[in-house]
């Protein structure tokens, strides 16, 4: 496995109203392997978003670099396509087709409208949705649209999908099953993604690579390979190893937590 | 007999009977007003008069034609604005220097009645319809390129993500996301914009009077006035009530039902 993306020493720092400085990122050094599942953990404000937009290169970093295929970002691209949060991702003017469909008119991928289609069917069947290719964003549910949001991600032929906590505003039970079929589609089409989450439990189901990121301003704290094995399928709950490897991260990120009230309590100055 | 009840209640809640029973209850209110004599016939002529006046100038087709004639200047007038503005709109995306000029611009123009202005275009077109024109873009515009602007400006920033990740050029966002996502405040610019133009269209007329050889509404309204012919004054009136209702009920109810009613982007 070779990296795809490399994330070298990168520092992000926002100057606020009054001019201050507030460094957002501290140094972040990641490796993302092709075909591999990342999950990025974090305490909420901690610059999960803020990595992956960098990645997306929607910002760029004040120092470090970010390389994809060794070339550094230099803004936005099909290469790397987001799949975001809000279920107000789809363009409510286009049909379920049609926003699939667009990236792939617009930059003129595929050899005619025929082929065209075939793929936007064959990623909306991907995603189990293509009996609803005719319909308008606003007729379906939250869970659809974000399943249609990831078909379209696939559909670009990106060399990585950056999610940022795709599942975060659905129901437990949806929430189960997209997570279900995200891994297998991962597994069938052999994509490299990046997923964001602040949920432990969609961490060790999904990522191959689990990263724990410290509040910010962040550097990283954990970054191993995911040790729950349930033999390359899907780890539920009774997979070996689950109860241990959720208490290991669940710690991590409390310490996080802990560790930001005390310096809040002793010099209250440095939070900004 | 519940049925017959429940079916009235349908037709109840159909828009054009509840405009049609709000119509009667003005002719009512106005015939009894009439009987009561307690305004000249001059000034308040009955219900009757005035239809008839109405069928008899639509007949003659004079009303016909100065309304066929105030539509076509409302018509130009329009276009123009809209091309006015979506140049405006286009060049304050382009740069910040832009955004500044045309937000000074619409500070300063858009409170300005075109009225005030006419010395102005009097002097500088003259009496003739290129006039008249001018003050139906200068009520056109400004509301138009206001409601554009907010429209384009409210474009959430996902919607330019999405755009910048798939690799639009800034024309294809401009047309492909910021166009259908400000829609709504679009057609919002567009209602305003043709109220107005009804209004600048038809003071001009009264004011400038016929310009060459054929006139408007606005000049017969003036004219049938001086005649103290107040009937056609009414008639001239329900006409420009029933172009504005088709107008909005037909045009603009369904452009919002077959766009952004379609797309769910209105809240119902």
């Amino acid at each position: 496995m070779s990296s795809l993306i490399e994330v070298k020493n990168v520092i992000k720092q926002y100057s606020n109203a009054e001019g201050k400085l507030l460094t957002v990122l501290d140094g972040i050094d990641l490796n993302f392997e092709q075909g591999s599942f990342t999950c990025i953990l974090g305490p909420s404000g901690c610059g999960k978003t803020t990595l992956l937009e960098l990645i997306g290169g929607f910002q760029l970093p004040t120092s470090g670099q970010i390389l994809t295929n060794g070339n550094p970002v230099k803004g936005p691209g099909m290469d790397r396509s987001m799949v975001f949060q809000t279920f107000d991702q789809l363009l409510p003017w286009k049909t379920v087709f049609k926003n699939v469909e667009y990236a792939l008119t617009i930059n003129k991928i595929g050899a005619d409208k025929k082929e065209r289609e075939d793929t936007v069917m064959k990623f909306l069947s991907l995603v189990e949705l293509e009996k609803f290719r005719d319909y308008y964003p606003h007729q379906i549910s939250g869970g659809m649209k974000q399943r249609v949001a990831i078909a379209r991600s696939l559909a670009q032929r990106p060399q990585v999908i950056l999610m940022d906590e795709p599942f975060a505003s659905l129901d437990s039970q949806t929430r189960n099953t997209l997570q279900e079929q995200l891994f297998r589609i991962w597994e069938k089409a052999n994509v490299t993604i990046v997923f964001i989450t602040h949920n432990i439990q969609e961490a060790i189901v999904l990522g191959s690579k689990i990263v724990v990121m410290a509040k910010s301003p962040s550097k990283i704290v954990v970054n191993i390979d995911n040790p729950v094995d349930a033999g390359g399928g899907i780890r539920f709950p009774d997979a070996k190893g689950y109860n241990e490897c959720w208490k290991f991260l669940h710690e991590k990120i409390s310490a996080q937590t802990y560790k930001e009230e005390l310096i809040q309590e002793n010099n209250p100055d440095e939070i900004c | 007999m519940g049925n017959v009840i429940k079916k009235v209640l349908v037709l109840l809640k159909n828009l054009f009977f509840k405009r049609l029973i709000f119509f009667i209850g003005i002719i009512v209110v106005w015939q009894v007003l009439f009987y009561t004599k307690l305004y000249p016939v001059q000034m308040f002529p009955s219900v009757k008069t005035i239809w008839d006046s109405l069928v008899n100038n639509l007949a003659n087709g004079e009303l016909l034609a100065k309304t066929g004639f105030s539509l076509e200047l409302i018509g130009i007038g329009m276009l123009i604005g809209m091309i006015l503005s979506v140049i405006f709109t286009g060049l304050a995306m382009i740069s910040k220097v832009c955004r500044n000029f045309v937000d000074s611009i619409i500070t300063i123009a858009h409170p300005l009645p075109g009225i005030a202005l006419l010395p102005i275009i009097i002097l500088w077109l003259g009496l003739g319809s290129n006039a008249i024109i001018f003050v139906i873009v200068h009520s056109v515009l400004w509301p138009m390129l206001l409601n554009t602007m907010t429209g384009f400006s409210s474009v959430p920033k996902l919607y330019k993500q999405l755009g910048q990740n798939i690799e639009m050029s800034k024309i294809k966002l401009v047309f492909g996301i910021y166009i259908p996502a400000s829609l709504p405040n679009i057609y919002a610019g567009l209602k305003i914009s043709w109220a107005r133009a009804w209004r600048a269209l038809i003071s001009a007329e009264m004011i400038f009077g016929a310009s060459g050889t054929s006139s408007g509404l606005g000049f017969y309204i003036s004219q049938k006035r001086y005649d103290m012919d107040t009937p056609a004054v009414f008639a001239a009136l329900i006409v420009i009530m029933l172009i504005g209702i088709l107008v909005e009920d037909i045009f603009f109810n369904q452009l919002e039902k077959r766009t952004i009613g379609k797309w769910g982007m209105v809240s119902q």
